[in-house]
């Protein structure tokens, strides 16, 4: 993260760019495009599965979890909106906040398991929440609750979205980039080899979780403030886990720009098809998964990298 | 006499399910896979045995003839087309891949029909003895695990692929310098647990109603099971699907009826925390 060893050579200055027109073409969609929520859910969706790869790509831990950052997140921005007529800002600030501290409680126990099993753990963690909350009467259980009408402000919510996705993105650019980041990596590749000259994995991994799900929160909230309404099923739906799961992958795990490209993709792939047909999203999100993992397990961008330097190799040594 | 009552039934769940994780330690074993599919082939073979018996009249006991080897093929395309590919990835494609496979399985089931509850009304008449009443269906559930289980141990000490698999789990260098083809073992193993899924869910049609996206449920109860009875140990998945079958059903006399799918869940968090590397850190790395 040395800024002064940044230097502009020709590719950095494209992606620069192309960053910057993006970022105009955003902060400007509201005065010539009137389905605004659409991006907004893209951008949301950016979030949640740059979140989850914020964690997942960069340890190598798998987190089936992920939607119980999203859904306390939610909860306690809309709980606090609801019942305390919080300002939506502190609101959503407070719903990062929560699902941040609660990454710290479940880190702790869990940062020691390896593999599978903190795989399954986070599976597990999903369904006690799912189930925990359907039966809490405080947090209206079952039924859910809704906002009130005033908190409903559409352009408002964008732009905040806007702010958060970007934040997101860099935040993963800045760690996967980082001293923090490499460490990140020896986890990935050699945990106990990491661990044997001074590498404190479980420190690393809880930090990184709190980070994941401080965004995820933040993502949770928003989308409760745009939606107005939440219950457990929607908060704790696994759904959302495997959406962010197939976007990160689809894009690429452990980039920053993956989730981006994968996320925009997708969504506006089951935004054709999930509108009329609810189950055939599922099924196409579990084939992306399992074609991912068999065909391009560095997903499209590590995969048209691959077949671009072929091309370019070919023609380099003169075979067409 | 309600605990006594409890303690039994407890039991006769805990068989069957012991009897579930099996199939997931059997695979574990062998592949070093998680597969967390597992659940979700219990289902496919609920739905079988239910349309089985819808359409043709089929007895769930005797469909429990078709779901073994229909389980047993399913296994072994899948394995062949998909998990065989990543038997040396990193373990996190594995768990993508199994994942991406149980999310395909129950929205295919969820498309083909419907998200409704199915279950089947066959009773057996309800054993009587000491004064401890045994639902009928819970006793077939128990003699079913019962047989499974001494047909694997004698399958797995007494024939040659049965100790092949044994041998890989053990160590599959040497067991692949012994002449022993791993490939095959892994195929058979995989075969065999999506079988035992498959036919323990005819089982669970005699027990409750199932809906296409109940398999999670089936699947982190046979982890919670491993972990707590022993990885690669036949015998100790089946004792830890005892304790978890009565613990289940004993704590429900005292705890609220909505807290009870929790119970599974934090006797697993307790079992982490108590062995944070659990069965599979002493074996694995």
């Amino acid at each position: 993260m040395k800024l002064s060893g940044f230097t502009l050579t020709r590719r950095r200055s494209a992606e620069l760019a192309v960053a910057v027109v993006l970022l105009a073409l955003l902060l400007l969609a509201p005065t010539f495009f009137a389905r605004i929520s659409v991006l907004f859910f893209i951008l949301n969706w950016i979030v949640l599965s740059e979140s989850f790869n914020m964690f997942t790509g960069l340890t190598g831990y798998v987190n089936f979890g992920h939607v119980v950052f999203y859904g306390v997140g939610g909860y306690v921005s809309a709980l606090l909106m609801a019942n305390a007529h919080a300002s939506p800002y502190l609101a959503v600030i407070a719903g990062g906040l929560a699902s941040s501290v609660l990454a710290l409680g479940i880190s702790l126990p869990t940062a020691r398991l390896r593999g599978a099993y903190f795989a399954i753990a986070t599976l597990s963690i999903n369904e006690a929440f799912l189930v925990t909350f359907d039966s809490w009467d405080a947090v209206g259980s079952a039924p859910g609750f809704t906002l009130p009408i005033s908190y409903y402000q559409p352009v408002v919510e964008y732009y905040v979205m806007v702010v958060v996705a970007v934040a997101c993105v860099a935040a993963m650019y800045a760690i996967s980039k980082s001293r923090f980041g490499i460490a990140l990596q020896a986890i990935r590749q050699q945990e106990g080899t990491a661990s044997s000259i001074g590498v404190n994995a479980a420190y690393y991994k809880s930090l990184t979780l709190v980070f994941s799900g401080f965004f995820a929160g933040l993502a949770g909230a928003l989308a409760i403030w745009q939606i107005t309404y939440i219950d457990p099923p929607s908060a704790f739906d696994i759904t959302i886990t495997v959406n962010s799961i197939s976007m990160a992958m689809l894009g690429g795990l452990g980039t920053a720009i993956g989730p981006v490209v994968g996320g925009a993709l997708l969504y506006e792939l089951t935004d054709l098809l999930g509108l009329s047909y609810p189950f055939i999203h599922l099924i196409i999100l579990g084939v992306i998964i399992i074609g991912v993992v068999l065909v391009i397990p560095d997903g499209i961008l590590g995969g048209s990298r691959r077949v671009l330097a072929k091309v370019r190799g070919r023609r380099r040594s003169g075979n067409g | 006499m309600i605990l006594a009552e409890l303690v039994v039934l407890g039991l006769a769940y805990g068989l069957l399910f012991g009897v579930l994780a099996l199939g997931l330690t059997l695979i574990w074993g062998v592949m070093k896979v998680v597969n967390i599919a597992h659940g979700d082939f219990v289902i496919v073979g609920a739905y079988s045995s239910y349309w089985l018996f819808v359409l043709a009249g089929v007895h769930p006991i005797l469909s429990i003839l078709f779901t073994i080897p229909f389980g047993f093929g399913l296994g072994i395309i899948v394995y062949l087309g998909l998990v065989r590919r990543v038997a040396h990835a990193p373990e996190l494609m594995s768990l993508f891949l199994t994942f991406g496979l149980s999310t395909l399985i129950s929205s295919l089931l969820l498309y083909i029909y419907s998200p409704n509850q199915r279950a089947i009304s066959v009773t057996f008449p309800s054993i009587n003895g000491l004064g401890v009443i045994l639902p009928g269906n819970a006793a077939i559930a128990a003699a079913y695990a019962v047989v499974v289980a001494v047909l694997l141990r004698v399958f797995l000490t007494r024939t040659y692929w049965g100790k092949a698999i044994r041998a890989v789990t053990e160590d599959s260098r040497s067991a692949l310098l012994m002449g022993i083809n791993p490939e095959t073992v892994s195929m058979l193993s995989f075969g065999i647990g999506v079988a035992i899924a498959s036919s323990v869910g005819s089982v669970v049609m005699l027990l409750q109603a199932v809906t296409p996206t109940g398999g999670g449920e089936f699947t982190l109860l046979s982890f919670v099971i491993v972990v707590l009875g022993g990885l690669g140990s036949p015998f100790g998945a089946l004792i830890g699907g005892v304790v978890i079958g009565v613990v289940d059903n004993v704590a429900s006399l005292y705890l609220p009826a909505a807290a009870t799918p929790a119970i599974g869940f934090i006797i697993l968090v307790i079992v982490l925390i108590v062995r944070p590397s659990g069965i599979m850190g002493a074996k694995g790395s």
